[in-house]
Order: C-alpha cells, then structure tokens, then sequence
C-alpha cells in the first residue's frame, strides 16, 4: 500500500491536470436529484442529461443522487461546509431550507420575465415567497385520489362530491377482506401532507399571519378538531381503511392499492407511473379526482422544483440552459406520459398529449386550486404535529379533542417560536 | 553515585516514555483529531438558536431549560430507558447463553455457529425493512402465520399497536444485536486457560463453581467494556427505530435519540435544542459507563 | 449425563436458529419472487409462487453492483486495517505501561463512543471538506477508522490483560525488545481476540449507512449499504431487488466469517496463555 501510494497521488495529480486543462472551456455543473433514484424517472433523467452533454460540448452536468429521506441531512451537511452542487432538485420543504440559508437564487436573477410568464401559475405559486420565486418548477401536479375505474362501474359507484357521499363510497367499496381507501398513517411528510388538504378543506388554516403580522394557527380549533374527527372516522368507525393504518407508509398504501384491497389512495399523479410501471396489468383501470370538497376544495402542490445555488455566473447560465432543456415541451411531454407528473409550462400542458392521459384529468382538475403552504421559521415541524395527532386517534390513545388540543399547543409554539 | 544514576534513570524513563508513545498516540490521537472538534462544536451550537450557515442568535442556556421544562424530553426518556434496558438485557442473556453452548464440543457447531451469527451480517437498513415487511398488518408474513395456525383471527397492526410496537422495536433491535455479544464472549472464553479449570475441579469445584469462580472473572474483562458500550450504543440508537416506526404510533416509540434527530433533520433550525439534547445525552451516557463499570469492578 | 445435557442444548440452539432462519430464509424467497407477485399476492407466502431471478438480474443490470462491492472493499479492508493496528498497540500500551494520565485515556477512548452520532454528521462534513476530503473514499476510512477504534482498543486491552506479564517479562530477560516482545510473543497469544476484534471493525463498517450517504456523493464511491438503502424508495420499494441485494451484501461477510471463525474458537491457545 505505502509503496503505490505516491505513485497513485501523482496519478491522481496528472489525471486531475489533464482534466482542468481539458475542461477550461466545458462548464461542468454538479446537480443533486432524488428522483433520479426512483424508477421509472431516473432512467429517463439520466438518459436524458447525456443526451443533453453530448448537444451541448461546453457543458456538462454529473447528476449524484440522494434518497429523499436523506436529502436535508445532506443540504445541511454541504451547505455549512460551502460545497452545495450548482443545482438541486426537491420540493417546498428544500427550498424554504435553503432560503432560509440565504443559499438559492431567485428565478428573477435567473430567467427573463417573458420566460417566468410561461409556466403553470399554480406550478410557480408554490415557490413565491415574498415578491421573488426561488424554484424553477420541474414537473407540475396536485394531490388528488387515483380509484380504480373498473370496480367502481362494476359497483355502480361515481365520485362523490361531498364528505357524507365519500364515505358512504368507502362503505360501499368496502367487503370481502378489500376496503374503500387506504390511508398513508406514518408520522412523516408523506402521511401529514395526505391529511393536510383535509384540513384546509374544512376550513382551517394552519399557519396565517394576521393584520399585526403575528402568526396565527387553527389548529386546535373546532374545525381542525371536525377534520381530525372525519378522517380518523375512516378507520375507528367506519372501517373502510385496510388493517395497520399507522404503519402504512406511502409505498405500503401503494401496495395496497395494487393488490386490489383498498380501492382508492390519496397521491399525486405521478403514482399513476409507479403503479403502472410495477403492475403493468392495471393499466386503463385507473382514474382520477380532486380532494373531497367540504368548505373548500384545494390541494396540496404535487410537483417539485428545481433551485439553483451556485453563485458562479457561467454555472447558473448551464444549469438553467438544463433546466429549460428538461421542462420543454417535447420532453416534459415525454415525461409525464412516462411518469404521469405534468408538464409546467403552459404551452405544454396545452399539447393534445396531455388531454390523451385520461387517468390524469382529476390531477388537472386539483391543479386549478392550489393550496400554498405558508412560509413560517419552522413550518416542517407540521408534519410530526399532525402525524402525532392522527396516529394518536388511530391507536386509542387518546380521544379526537386530546389529540387535537395537544397539536394546537404544539402549533402555538410554532407560532410563539417564529413571533420571538 | 545518585548523581551518575540520575540521568541513566530518567533516560530509561524517557525510552519508556518513548515506546508508550509508540504504543498508545496512535489510537489516541487519531480519536483527539477527529472527535474534539465536532465534540466542541456540538455543545458550541447548543447555546445558539442557529441554521448552522447564516443565522447565529446567541441564547446561553435556553435550549438547555426548555429541554428540561418540556415533557416530552422527560417521556422519550423513559422510552429510551425501556427500550435501552431490555435491549441490552436480552444481548446478554442471548448472548452468553449461546456463546456458552456453541463453545461445547458438540456435533454441529459450526453450523449453528454460522447461523447464530447471521443477523450481524446484514446492515440496519436491511434488518429493519425486512421485519417491517414481516410485521405488516396487511400483507406481512407474521401476521398470516399466526391466522394460518389460528392464533390469530383478523389481521393485528404490530407496529402500529399501542401495546406492541415498543415491543417488536425491542425484538428486532435483540435480534439484530445479540451476535455482537455472543462472538466477543466467545472470544473472551478462548482466552481463559484450560489449566484453571483444570485447577478447579482438583479443587473440588462443581460445573457452577466452576462458571462462577473461573468463567465469570475469566470473561470479566469483555463483559465491562461489551457491556458499557453495548449500552451506550443502543441508548443513542435512531436508525432502525426510525425506519421501523419513526419513533410512533403517537410517541410509544419516541426515544430521545429519535427526538434529536428529528430536531436536527426533520424540523427546521433546532440544531441548537437538538445539540443541548445531545448534550444532556451524551452526560447521561458518560453516567451510566462509570456507574456500570464501579459496580462490576467492586464486585472482584 | 452428557447426552440428555446435549439434547438441551440442541433444543436451545435449534430454536434459537429457527427466529434466526426463517426471516432470513424469507429475505431470499423474496428475492426470488417478480415484483408483481409482491405486490398483488393478498396474503404473505413463505416460498415464491414462481422462482425467478428478475430481481438479481436488476441489481447486477440497472446498478453498478460491482463497483458499490469494490467501494465496499476497499474502505472497510483499509479502515479495518488501520484501525486493528491502532487498537492492538493501543491495547498492549495501556495493559503494560504504567504512565501518568493512563486512566484518563483510557476513559477518553471510552467518552468518545456517547456522543450521539446524529450531532457528528455535519462537523465531520465541515472537517473533511477543510481537508479537502468530502466526497473520497479517504474521508470515510478516517471517520470508520475513529468509530471502531474506542471498541477494538478497550477488547484488545482486556485480552492483554489476560495474558500474563511474566511472560513478557521472561522474553526481556532472553533479550527480546519490547517490540520484539510485543509482535513475536505476545500478540500471537490474543490471537483469538484480534481475529474478533478485526470481524467486529469488518463489519462495523461494512453495515455502516449514515456517514457513507453524507460522506459521499457519487455513485462511483458509493459503498454497499447506502446503495441498498437507496433501493428502498420513496415511491415504489421494489422488494425483490432491495432482498437480491441485501442477500449479495451479505455473502462475503458470510463466507469471511466462515473462514476466520475456526481461528477463534477452537481452543488453540487454551494451554499456552497462564492466568
């Protein structure tokens, strides 16, 4: 080893020489991406950017990936060492991270206005705080809720309107060891933003900011309370929800959905690619529809975006002429036929290949009302409140006004913390 | 004569000293160069409220008394003093149990010694998804083979249980651990002398004489240290607890290590209150070690 | 006597080898199942419907399996190495010198391990990336290196301890140095200790996730478990290839402890070492 280590540092000087004399003129972007580890996006991606390299010689985007789980930790690990890559992708929660770390910029500095005009409103809203956008959004979509097409016409059922008619669709589908609707009931992002829009749909705003510019919540309040109640009913009462709701993570609800024992599932669209893509089978069976409306009917954002951090003139030019290149018509296009995650410019979403995708038409819908989460110091903590407040109903281990009046205390610390 | 002896003693000293430094500096200071940084880093940032880049609020010992006037603090405390007791007490048991069968001469054992050790050799990540795959209410392999032999008539949520999920997290974390325990004992047993059991039975000594007064203070060294850091190890633990339950159903399973990681990672700018936990942790940890290793040495 | 003894212990064992196997034999069915079984079968099954190798083909197609196994080999071989060295002299050097401070080190050695880890993430990162060493296998050897070190140091001492100092002393006597003494005497005595120590540190850091998945970024370097973890998604958890994988992880862990075992069990130091 201690014989072939000097010559291994000098080959690794030479390597690295030849390359810096070579790369003086190729801009080279680092580009962090967890989609890129899932099937089948990554595939598509990572083709994708070495068709890009090889169309444009003077740059070239190296994409390293990341589990999602694992992204923050990580941002946080390179942000404080100063080593971020050029770009990254991820959703609200990254970027607000990143704002917060002074660390990501605007799209104003980035892209022209004529640009900026072209995307999905409701695509960009999600990344607007204050007057500026600090997200380049990447694929679009809402949450809704995929069912399967082919049991309800065999049961005679249409998509219900209201809570009472959802429920008593749920009863319906519900029978002979399958259910009506499986519930993502972990106590992370992935449960708490399915039980979000149920929240905001009965009326109850969880962060605001009132004519002081205090922050306020409803959590806690009657209508939160309402919401918890009519959600956690699904299984403590009504028992259309399939066994082990607190356990039953996103890919465990997918499962579900899959073998055909729970009937519909909370999801963006882009499930409709990864259920597709494992049971191929189901294909044409599956539909779509918004949230169900109670005193409102939003949804949460579905898409993600990408944020540019380098600071280096040349490398914000590379990454954004990639940014452009992956959400252009054609290939966004490609994408979501592949993925079921829409496109976010408008000229592409007007394409008649969007209007071919009929499982997508209920994601369309939900893309209209579009619930922007608040930007409040130590908003992520939402997750574990409400997923605390669920689960705690699920199990019995306390009554609907417990959970929700510890939640609200919880909240009001939020609130008590970012007021400070 | 003192006077020619003097420096002939201090230069053997100073050879002695040299071959202890040959010895031990390794070891320690390549532990000093790489743990007192982010030691010190650690309980810096826990009189801050911080992102870690940008925003640096000094707040002395805030982080410190909200930590101790917070109930949850004091609750996931008590988890973790639940799970880390029966965690490491079933390492043990398992573990000397086993290492002391799988040393017999029997036919065998080599087989039972390759599968015994077998959940050490798979990584926390791997453990934890496949017995969450097996614990699935739903389509989990526990679950239909309990209702195939009739033990069970409807599908059982056990992570999800208010009454088991602390459990199963316990079973799990046994299963994955005790090998550790088990390999060092055995090891520790290859270094006894047959000469002192030997010496025992002309002494008179029974089989559990025999364990008491040769095996026991023969493995007494391992024991201590297997001991102490088998304790502090799984009292800091986070990942397959998170992976299995992220610390739920409600908090049944929120150990304090959970609740620092979710502090850090999960919610956004608590490193400083995450850091103060760490810190309270890291005190109770060092409590703990000495405690244990007073009581075990005073027992010689 | 001894035989209604045995057939205890065979009951103890067997059993005990039964939870043992039946996950792990799970693990491979699984493995061995195609991911619409998986995922459509409406109750759990102990054997594949159907055998097939769709989930060893994806992992060896759609990863660079060997080049996750190389990384693997690599950094652990290195950090184990290292780290065994560290630990034995360490060992040696705190059970027969007497020196001001011993105590101390001793415990300091021992204080390192109770900081809880998820406070160590991002000043190693900061640390490695002033010396130039985030993002490179170096780094991470740095870091496991210092992980197993407090552990191995405090075994090897207890089985110094065992051994007695009569024979050093006798060896110095016949002119033997300390080195000499430590190398050619000594150490071949604990032989049993270090080859567990070394399967310890082996497999400390052939396991390890959270420092590898911070600690690297490409591909390239990535190690054996941070891959794995990775095919355990957010949006779909592919069960067969996440099992082939875990199952190929584990096999040269396997196949070195089969070999390595018989050195540390079989009594062969027994006689030599005096109490």
């Amino acid at each position: 080893m201690k014989k072939f280590l000097p010559v291994f540092l000098a080959l690794v000087m030479l390597v690295s020489m030849t390359a810096v004399a070579a790369a003086s003129e190729v801009v080279e972007i680092l580009y962090l991406s967890s989609t890129i580890l899932e099937t089948p996006e990554g595939q598509y991606e990572a083709e994708l950017i070495e068709k890009f390299n090889a169309e444009h010689p003077d740059i070239k985007v190296t994409v390293e990936g990341c589990a999602a789980n694992d992204l923050n930790t990580k941002l946080v690990a390179m942000a404080t060492a100063n080593q971020l890559p050029a770009f990254v992708m991820g959703n609200e929660t990254t970027m607000s991270a990143l704002v917060d770390m002074d660390m990501v910029v605007p799209i104003e500095d980035l892209l022209d206005e004529e640009y900026i005009a072209g995307f999905v409103p409701a695509n960009l809203a999600a990344y607007q705080i204050g007057d500026k956008h600090y997200g380049i959004p990447m694929f679009g979509g809402a949450q809704g809720i995929i069912y399967r097409k082919d049991v309800f016409e065999e049961k005679g059922l249409t998509e219900p309107k209201t809570w009472d008619e959802f429920v008593e669709v749920c009863k319906a589908l519900t029978g002979d060891g399958k259910y009506g609707i499986t519930l993502v009931g972990t106590k992370n992002s992935s449960g708490a933003s399915r039980f979000q829009p149920i929240i905001h749909n009965f009326g109850c705003d969880e962060f605001y900011q009132d004519e002081n510019g205090k922050w306020q919540t409803d959590i806690g309040s009657q209508k939160f309370t309402d919401a918890l109640r009519a959600f956690t009913d699904l299984d403590v009462t009504y028992h259309v929800v399939p066994a082990g709701v607190v356990e039953t993570g996103y890919p465990e609800a997918v499962a579900l959905f899959t073998s055909g024992q729970a009937s519909m599932i909370i999801t963006g669209s882009n499930a409709i690619g990864a259920i597709t893509t494992q049971v191929p089978e189901l294909k044409g069976k599956l539909a779509s529809m918004p949230n169900i409306p109670v005193e409102r009917c939003v949804s949460m954002a579905g898409g993600f975006g990408f944020f540019v951090t380098t600071k280096d003139p040349a490398q914000q030019a590379a990454a954004v002429e990639y940014i452009k290149y992956f959400i252009n018509t054609e290939n966004s296009l490609n994408y979501a036929e592949l993925t079921g995650r829409p496109p976010v410019r408008t000229e592409a979403m007007q394409s008649e290949r969007v209007a071919n995708m009929p499982e997508m038409a209920g994601f369309l819908k939900a893309l209209e009302n579009i619930w922007v989460s608040p930007t409040i110091e130590g908003y992520s903590e939402i997750n574990d409140i409400l997923g605390e407040a669920y689960q705690s109903v699920f199990t019995g281990q306390a009554t609907v006004e417990e959970a929700s009046a510890r939640a609200g205390e919880r909240a009001q610390a939020i609130c008590d913390w970012a007021n400070e | 004569m003192s006077s020619t002896r003097a420096p002939g003693v201090s230069l053997r000293r100073l050879r002695q000293h040299g071959t202890t430094a040959v010895f031990i500096l390794p070891a320690v200071l390549t532990l000093a160069v790489l743990l007192l940084y982010p030691f010190f880093y650690g309980i810096y940032i826990s009189f801050f409220r911080t992102n870690l880049v940008n925003k640096w609020k000094y707040v002395g010992l805030d982080n410190y008394v909200r930590a101790f006037t917070d109930p949850t603090m004091y609750a996931s405390l008590l988890v973790t003093l639940k799970f880390t007791v029966f965690v490491v007490l079933g390492h043990f048991v398992l573990g000397i149990g086993l290492a002391l069968l799988l040393n017999k001469e029997i036919r065998g054992r080599t087989f039972f010694r390759a599968v015994l050790v077998l959940p050490w050799l798979f990584p926390e990540v791997v453990v934890a998804n496949l017995w969450k795959f097996i614990f699935n209410a739903t389509s989990g392999l526990f679950n239909s083979a309990l209702m195939a032999v009739g033990l069970l008539s409807e599908p059982m949520s056990w992570l999800g249980s208010v009454d088991y999920a602390l459990g199963c997290v316990i079973f799990v974390c046994i299963w994955k651990g005790y090998p550790l325990v088990m390999i060092q004992i055995l090891a520790g047993l290859q270094s006894i002398s047959h000469d002192l059991y030997e010496a025992a039975i002309i002494d008179g000594a029974n089989r559990r004489q025999s364990f008491r007064y040769v095996t026991l203070p023969g493995l007494r060294p391992t024991l201590i240290v297997t001991l102490i850091l088998d304790t502090v190890w799984w009292f800091k633990h986070v990942t397959m607890i998170w992976m299995l339950t992220n610390g739920g159903p409600g908090s049944v399973t929120n150990t304090i290590s959970i609740e620092i990681y979710k502090q850090a990672f999960e919610y956004q700018n608590q490193y400083g209150y995450s850091a103060a936990l760490a810190v309270i942790v890291f005190l109770i940890c060092v409590v703990i070690g000495v405690l244990q290793r007073k009581v075990l040495t005073r027992d010689e | 006597m001894t035989n209604k003894k045995n057939t205890g212990t065979y009951l103890v064992l067997s059993l005990c080898s039964l939870v043992i196997l039946l996950p792990i034999i799970y693990m491979l069915s699984t493995s061995l199942k195609s991911i619409s079984e998986i995922l459509t079968a409406p109750k759990a099954t102990l054997f594949p419907e159907q055998v097939t190798l769709e989930g060893y083909r994806n992992v060896m197609n759609k990863y660079p399996f060997f080049t996750y196994v190389k990384n693997s080999v690599y950094v652990v071989s290195v950090s184990t190495l290292v780290a065994v060295a560290f630990s034995t002299l360490a060992g040696y050097g705190f059970s027969r010198f007497r020196f001001a401070g011993r105590g101390m080190l001793l415990m300091f050695i021992l204080i390192t391990q109770m900081f809880p880890s998820v406070m160590l993430y991002v000043p190693y990162y900061k640390l490695l990336a002033t010396w130039g060493l985030s993002n490179s296998h170096t780094g991470l050897i740095l870091v496991y290196i210092a992980n197993v070190i407090p552990f191995c140091t405090w075994m090897m001492y207890g089985f110094f301890n065992s051994i007695s100092r009569e024979l050093d002393e006798a060896a110095m006597i016949d002119g033997c140095g300390r080195l000499h003494t430590f190398f050619r005497i000594v150490m071949p005595l604990t032989l049993p200790g270090l080859i567990s120590t070394t399967i310890y540190a082996f497999i400390q850091g052939w396991n390890e996730y959270m420092f590898a998945m911070i600690f690297t970024n490409s591909d390239t370097l990535r190690t054996l478990p941070v891959a794995i973890g990775q095919m355990s998604k957010s949006y779909s958890v592919y069960w067969n290839d996440l099992m082939a994988a875990s199952t190929l992880s584990s096999l040269p862990l396997l196949v070195l402890f089969l070999f390595l075992q018989k050195y540390f069990i079989s009594n062969m130091t027994g006689g030599a070492v005096k109490g």
